[in-house]
Protein backbone atom coordinates (compact mmCIF):
# COMPACT_ATOMS: atom_id res chain seq x y z
CA UNK A 1 0.00 0.00 0.00
CA UNK A 2 1.54 3.28 -1.09
CA UNK A 3 1.67 6.61 0.66
CA UNK A 4 -1.25 7.95 -1.40
CA UNK A 5 -3.44 5.04 -0.35
CA UNK A 6 -2.69 5.69 3.31
CA UNK A 7 -2.93 9.44 3.18
CA UNK A 8 -6.62 9.70 2.36
CA UNK A 9 -7.97 7.52 5.19
CA UNK A 10 -5.50 9.07 7.60
CA UNK A 11 -6.71 12.53 6.64
CA UNK A 12 -10.33 11.49 7.10
CA UNK A 13 -9.58 10.03 10.53
CA UNK A 14 -7.79 13.24 11.50
CA UNK A 15 -10.67 15.44 10.28
CA UNK A 16 -13.20 13.27 12.06
CA UNK A 17 -11.19 13.48 15.28
CA UNK A 18 -10.99 17.25 14.99
CA UNK A 19 -14.73 17.56 14.49
CA UNK A 20 -15.72 15.36 17.43
CA UNK A 21 -12.84 16.26 19.73
CA UNK A 22 -13.17 18.52 22.77
CA UNK A 23 -13.33 22.07 21.54
CA UNK A 24 -10.20 24.15 21.39
CA UNK A 25 -12.28 27.26 21.14
CA UNK A 26 -15.60 27.80 22.84
CA UNK A 27 -17.20 30.21 20.41
CA UNK A 28 -17.96 29.51 16.79
CA UNK A 29 -19.46 31.42 13.92
CA UNK A 30 -21.59 29.74 11.31
CA UNK A 31 -22.38 31.29 7.95
CA UNK A 32 -26.02 30.62 7.15
CA UNK A 33 -27.65 31.25 3.80
CA UNK A 34 -30.78 33.42 3.83
CA UNK A 35 -30.90 34.29 7.51
CA UNK A 36 -32.04 37.91 7.15
CA UNK A 37 -34.91 38.15 9.64
CA UNK A 38 -34.71 37.55 13.37
CA UNK A 39 -38.37 36.65 13.68
CA UNK A 40 -37.98 33.99 10.97
CA UNK A 41 -34.76 32.80 12.59
CA UNK A 42 -36.33 32.26 15.99
CA UNK A 43 -36.51 28.54 15.23
CA UNK A 44 -32.81 28.28 14.44
CA UNK A 45 -31.90 29.73 17.83
CA UNK A 46 -34.49 27.52 19.49
CA UNK A 47 -33.13 24.34 17.87
CA UNK A 48 -29.52 25.20 18.66
CA UNK A 49 -30.24 26.02 22.31
CA UNK A 50 -31.59 22.51 22.76
CA UNK A 51 -28.21 20.95 22.00
CA UNK A 52 -26.49 19.58 25.11
CA UNK A 53 -23.10 21.12 24.44
CA UNK A 54 -24.29 24.71 24.03
CA UNK A 55 -23.10 27.04 26.79
CA UNK A 56 -26.10 29.12 27.85
CA UNK A 57 -23.96 31.56 29.80
CA UNK A 58 -22.67 33.12 26.59
CA UNK A 59 -24.43 35.27 24.00
CA UNK A 60 -28.22 34.94 24.37
CA UNK A 61 -28.59 31.56 26.03
CA UNK A 62 -25.62 30.34 24.04
CA UNK A 63 -26.75 31.53 20.61
CA UNK A 64 -26.74 34.84 18.76
CA UNK A 65 -28.25 35.45 15.33
CA UNK A 66 -26.59 38.16 13.27
CA UNK A 67 -28.91 38.98 10.38
CA UNK A 68 -26.64 41.77 9.12
CA UNK A 69 -23.94 39.28 8.21
CA UNK A 70 -26.07 36.12 7.85
CA UNK A 71 -24.24 34.44 10.69
CA UNK A 72 -25.11 32.52 13.78
CA UNK A 73 -22.76 32.57 16.76
CA UNK A 74 -22.79 29.70 19.20
CA UNK A 75 -20.90 28.99 22.38
CA UNK A 76 -19.88 25.45 23.24
CA UNK A 77 -19.16 24.39 26.79
CA UNK A 78 -15.45 23.96 27.34
CA UNK A 79 -14.30 20.36 27.14
CA UNK A 80 -17.63 19.19 25.71
CA UNK A 81 -17.42 17.14 22.57
CA UNK A 82 -19.57 18.48 19.80
CA UNK A 83 -20.56 17.36 16.38
CA UNK A 84 -20.74 19.81 13.49
CA UNK A 85 -23.23 17.59 11.69
CA UNK A 86 -25.65 17.85 14.61
CA UNK A 87 -25.26 21.63 14.65
CA UNK A 88 -25.90 21.88 10.91
CA UNK A 89 -28.90 19.58 11.20
CA UNK A 90 -30.36 21.82 13.91
CA UNK A 91 -30.02 24.85 11.61
CA UNK A 92 -31.60 22.97 8.70
CA UNK A 93 -34.54 21.91 10.83
CA UNK A 94 -34.83 25.60 11.74
CA UNK A 95 -35.45 26.34 8.06
CA UNK A 96 -32.07 27.60 6.87
CA UNK A 97 -28.96 26.34 5.13
CA UNK A 98 -25.64 26.41 6.98
CA UNK A 99 -22.54 26.87 4.86
CA UNK A 100 -19.50 26.70 7.07
CA UNK A 101 -18.54 26.78 10.72
CA UNK A 102 -15.35 28.24 12.03
CA UNK A 103 -13.89 29.10 15.42
CA UNK A 104 -14.08 32.72 16.44
CA UNK A 105 -11.18 34.85 17.42
CA UNK A 106 -11.98 35.31 21.13
CA UNK A 107 -10.81 38.91 21.36
CA UNK A 108 -12.28 40.09 18.09
CA UNK A 109 -15.50 38.13 18.54
CA UNK A 110 -16.63 39.86 21.71
CA UNK A 111 -16.46 43.20 19.92
CA UNK A 112 -18.00 41.90 16.71
CA UNK A 113 -20.93 40.12 18.29
CA UNK A 114 -22.01 42.85 20.65
CA UNK A 115 -22.33 45.37 17.84
CA UNK B 1 -46.06 15.41 22.42
CA UNK B 2 -45.82 19.09 21.49
CA UNK B 3 -47.17 18.31 18.04
CA UNK B 4 -50.15 16.65 19.64
CA UNK B 5 -50.73 19.64 21.91
CA UNK B 6 -50.50 22.05 18.97
CA UNK B 7 -52.90 19.93 16.91
CA UNK B 8 -55.25 19.74 19.87
CA UNK B 9 -55.20 23.55 20.22
CA UNK B 10 -55.98 23.92 16.51
CA UNK B 11 -58.86 21.47 16.83
CA UNK B 12 -60.26 23.37 19.82
CA UNK B 13 -60.12 26.61 17.84
CA UNK B 14 -61.82 24.80 14.99
CA UNK B 15 -64.85 23.94 17.05
CA UNK B 16 -65.73 27.58 17.63
CA UNK B 17 -66.10 29.35 14.10
CA UNK B 18 -65.92 34.55 6.34
CA UNK B 19 -65.11 36.89 4.15
CA UNK B 20 -62.34 38.16 1.90
CA UNK B 21 -58.66 38.09 3.05
CA UNK B 22 -59.29 34.73 4.64
CA UNK B 23 -56.89 32.92 2.36
CA UNK B 24 -53.82 34.83 3.46
CA UNK B 25 -51.09 33.08 5.42
CA UNK B 26 -51.39 33.25 9.16
CA UNK B 27 -47.81 34.41 9.19
CA UNK B 28 -45.87 34.13 5.99
CA UNK B 29 -42.47 34.42 7.60
CA UNK B 30 -42.75 32.05 10.49
CA UNK B 31 -42.76 29.48 11.88
CA UNK B 32 -40.58 27.92 9.22
CA UNK B 33 -38.96 25.35 11.51
CA UNK B 34 -39.80 21.73 12.19
CA UNK B 35 -42.45 21.47 14.88
CA UNK B 36 -42.97 25.24 15.05
CA UNK B 37 -46.36 26.57 15.98
CA UNK B 38 -48.01 29.90 16.53
CA UNK B 39 -51.25 31.73 17.10
CA UNK B 40 -52.46 35.21 16.39
CA UNK B 41 -55.58 37.22 16.78
CA UNK B 42 -56.66 39.99 14.42
CA UNK B 43 -59.45 42.49 14.58
CA UNK B 44 -60.66 43.66 11.19
CA UNK B 45 -63.18 46.32 10.34
CA UNK B 46 -64.79 46.40 6.90
CA UNK B 47 -68.29 46.76 5.51
CA UNK B 48 -69.37 48.36 8.82
CA UNK B 49 -68.64 45.07 10.53
CA UNK B 50 -65.96 44.24 13.06
CA UNK B 51 -64.59 40.70 12.96
CA UNK B 52 -62.23 39.03 15.39
CA UNK B 53 -60.07 36.32 13.90
CA UNK B 54 -58.36 33.61 15.90
CA UNK B 55 -55.69 31.94 13.82
CA UNK B 56 -53.29 29.10 14.41
CA UNK B 57 -50.42 27.57 12.48
CA UNK B 58 -48.42 24.39 12.87
CA UNK B 59 -45.30 23.62 10.84
CA UNK B 60 -44.64 19.95 10.31
CA UNK B 61 -41.46 20.79 8.41
CA UNK B 62 -40.39 23.93 6.51
CA UNK B 63 -42.12 22.62 3.37
CA UNK B 64 -45.45 21.83 5.02
CA UNK B 65 -47.71 23.78 7.38
CA UNK B 66 -51.28 23.61 8.53
CA UNK B 67 -53.28 26.73 9.32
CA UNK B 68 -56.70 27.35 10.75
CA UNK B 69 -58.60 30.66 10.80
CA UNK B 70 -61.73 31.20 12.75
CA UNK B 71 -63.79 34.40 12.46
CA UNK B 72 -66.15 35.68 15.12
CA UNK B 73 -68.50 38.62 14.57
CA UNK B 74 -71.82 39.97 15.73
CA UNK B 75 -71.72 37.45 18.54
CA UNK B 76 -71.60 34.51 16.15
CA UNK B 77 -68.99 32.15 14.81
CA UNK B 78 -68.24 32.34 11.11
CA UNK B 79 -66.92 29.76 8.70
CA UNK B 80 -63.50 28.42 9.61
CA UNK B 81 -60.81 27.99 6.99
CA UNK B 82 -58.38 25.12 7.12
CA UNK B 83 -55.36 25.31 4.82
CA UNK B 84 -52.24 23.34 4.10
CA UNK B 85 -49.48 25.60 2.77
CA UNK B 86 -46.83 23.70 0.85
CA UNK B 87 -43.68 25.74 0.50
CA UNK B 88 -40.45 25.48 -1.38
CA UNK B 89 -37.73 27.65 0.13
CA UNK B 90 -34.61 28.98 -1.47
CA UNK B 91 -31.94 30.42 0.77
CA UNK B 92 -29.23 32.31 -1.06
CA UNK B 93 -26.70 34.52 0.69
CA UNK B 94 -28.48 37.59 2.02
CA UNK B 95 -31.94 36.65 0.83
CA UNK B 96 -34.54 33.99 1.31
CA UNK B 97 -37.57 33.30 -0.82
CA UNK B 98 -40.31 30.76 -1.15
CA UNK B 99 -42.99 29.57 -3.51
CA UNK B 100 -46.17 28.45 -1.86
CA UNK B 101 -49.09 26.35 -3.04
CA UNK B 102 -51.95 26.36 -0.56
CA UNK B 103 -55.03 24.19 -0.88
CA UNK B 104 -57.74 25.23 1.57
CA UNK B 105 -61.29 24.48 2.58
CA UNK B 106 -63.89 26.79 4.12
CA UNK B 107 -66.05 24.82 6.49
CA UNK B 108 -69.66 25.68 7.36
CA UNK B 109 -68.97 26.13 11.06
CA UNK B 110 -70.97 29.37 10.95
CA UNK B 111 -74.24 27.58 10.50
CA UNK B 112 -74.54 27.07 6.75
CA UNK B 113 -74.20 23.92 4.72
CA UNK B 114 -71.76 24.95 2.01
CA UNK B 115 -68.18 23.86 1.86
CA UNK B 116 -65.85 25.92 -0.32
CA UNK B 117 -62.55 24.81 -1.75
CA UNK B 118 -59.67 27.16 -2.35
CA UNK B 119 -56.23 27.23 -3.90
CA UNK B 120 -53.56 29.87 -3.70
CA UNK B 121 -50.20 30.33 -5.40
CA UNK B 122 -47.80 32.68 -3.69
CA UNK B 123 -44.24 33.91 -3.83
CA UNK B 124 -42.44 35.87 -1.18
CA UNK B 125 -38.91 37.10 -0.91
CA UNK B 126 -36.98 38.81 1.83
CA UNK B 127 -33.55 40.34 1.85
CA UNK B 128 -31.75 42.79 4.07
CA UNK B 129 -34.05 45.77 3.98
CA UNK B 130 -36.69 44.51 1.54
CA UNK B 131 -39.71 42.25 1.64
CA UNK B 132 -42.28 41.30 -1.02
CA UNK B 133 -45.23 38.92 -1.20
CA UNK B 134 -47.40 38.09 -4.21
CA UNK B 135 -50.42 35.88 -3.87
CA UNK B 136 -53.08 34.84 -6.37
CA UNK B 137 -55.94 32.71 -5.16
CA UNK B 138 -59.40 31.34 -5.65
CA UNK B 139 -61.67 30.60 -2.68
CA UNK B 140 -65.34 29.82 -3.21
CA UNK B 141 -66.64 32.35 -5.77
CA UNK B 142 -63.81 34.81 -5.13
CA UNK B 143 -60.64 35.28 -7.13
CA UNK B 144 -58.04 37.64 -5.74
CA UNK B 145 -54.57 39.03 -5.99
CA UNK B 146 -52.57 40.42 -3.08
CA UNK B 147 -49.29 42.26 -3.25
CA UNK B 148 -47.25 43.32 -0.23
CA UNK B 149 -43.94 45.05 -0.81
CA UNK B 150 -41.75 47.39 1.17
CA UNK B 151 -38.83 48.01 3.43
CA UNK B 152 -37.60 46.37 6.60
CA UNK B 153 -35.52 48.02 9.29
CA UNK B 154 -33.78 45.79 11.83
CA UNK B 155 -32.26 47.30 14.97
CA UNK B 156 -29.78 44.43 15.44
CA UNK B 157 -31.15 43.72 18.90
CA UNK B 158 -33.88 41.30 18.01
CA UNK B 159 -36.58 43.62 16.77
CA UNK B 160 -37.45 45.07 13.40
CA UNK B 161 -40.03 47.16 11.56
CA UNK B 162 -41.53 46.42 8.19
CA UNK B 163 -43.18 49.30 6.33
CA UNK B 164 -45.06 47.82 3.42
CA UNK B 165 -47.62 48.83 0.84
CA UNK B 166 -50.48 46.50 0.10
CA UNK B 167 -52.64 46.13 -3.01
CA UNK B 168 -55.58 43.75 -2.82
CA UNK B 169 -57.89 43.10 -5.77
CA UNK B 170 -61.01 40.93 -5.59
CA UNK B 171 -63.40 39.56 -8.20
CA UNK B 172 -66.49 37.68 -7.07
CA UNK B 173 -70.12 37.13 -8.04
CA UNK B 174 -71.00 40.47 -6.40
CA UNK B 175 -68.46 42.46 -8.45
CA UNK B 176 -64.92 43.73 -8.21
CA UNK B 177 -63.09 45.99 -5.78
CA UNK B 178 -59.53 47.08 -5.16
CA UNK B 179 -58.08 48.16 -1.84
CA UNK B 180 -54.67 49.67 -1.26
CA UNK B 181 -52.83 51.13 1.69
CA UNK B 182 -49.95 50.96 4.17
CA UNK B 183 -49.01 48.03 6.36
CA UNK B 184 -46.86 48.35 9.45
CA UNK B 185 -45.34 45.23 11.00
CA UNK B 186 -43.26 45.04 14.17
CA UNK B 187 -41.28 42.02 15.32
CA UNK B 188 -39.70 41.46 18.68
CA UNK B 189 -38.15 38.04 19.16
CA UNK B 190 -41.11 35.70 18.63
CA UNK B 191 -43.85 38.32 18.73
CA UNK B 192 -45.41 39.96 15.68
CA UNK B 193 -47.71 42.99 15.66
CA UNK B 194 -49.32 44.00 12.37
CA UNK B 195 -51.56 46.92 11.47
CA UNK B 196 -52.93 47.86 8.06
CA UNK B 197 -55.31 50.40 6.63
CA UNK B 198 -56.50 50.02 3.05
CA UNK B 199 -58.46 52.55 1.09
CA UNK B 200 -61.13 51.55 -1.35
CA UNK B 201 -59.54 52.60 -4.64
CA UNK B 202 -61.90 50.90 -7.09
CA UNK B 203 -65.43 49.83 -6.30
CA UNK B 204 -67.72 47.85 -8.53
CA UNK B 205 -68.84 45.48 -5.84
CA UNK B 206 -72.43 45.37 -4.57
CA UNK B 207 -71.38 43.73 -1.31
CA UNK B 208 -68.35 45.85 -0.46
CA UNK B 209 -68.53 49.23 1.21
CA UNK B 210 -65.66 51.43 2.36
CA UNK B 211 -62.12 51.01 3.65
CA UNK B 212 -60.47 48.14 5.49
CA UNK B 213 -58.69 48.18 8.84
CA UNK B 214 -56.82 45.32 10.48
CA UNK B 215 -54.82 45.13 13.70
CA UNK B 216 -53.28 41.91 14.95
CA UNK B 217 -50.82 40.37 17.36
CA UNK B 218 -49.27 36.91 17.23
CA UNK B 219 -46.60 34.70 18.72
CA UNK B 220 -44.60 31.76 17.43
CA UNK B 221 -42.83 29.03 19.34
Amino acid sequence: MGFKNLATPALLVLLSALISAPAWTTNYEIDVNGIVCEFCAFGVAKKLRKLDFIDPSQFEDGVKVDIENQRVYISIQKGQPYNQEVIFEAIKSGGYDPIKMSPMNEVASSVEVTQ
Amino acid sequence: MRRLIALFVLCIIGTVTSQAYAHQPVMDMAPRWNGGYGAQTRITHANNTTTTWVEGVYTFKPALRMTLKVPYRDGKNGDAILAMPIKRYKNAGASTSNWGLTPSVRMPTGGGNDWDAGLSLSYSSESKGYYELYDIYRLGDTTGIDINAGLSHADGKGSSWFTLWDISARDSDSGQHLLTGPVLVYFKRNVIVRGEYKFLALDNDKQWDGDYLSIGIGMVF
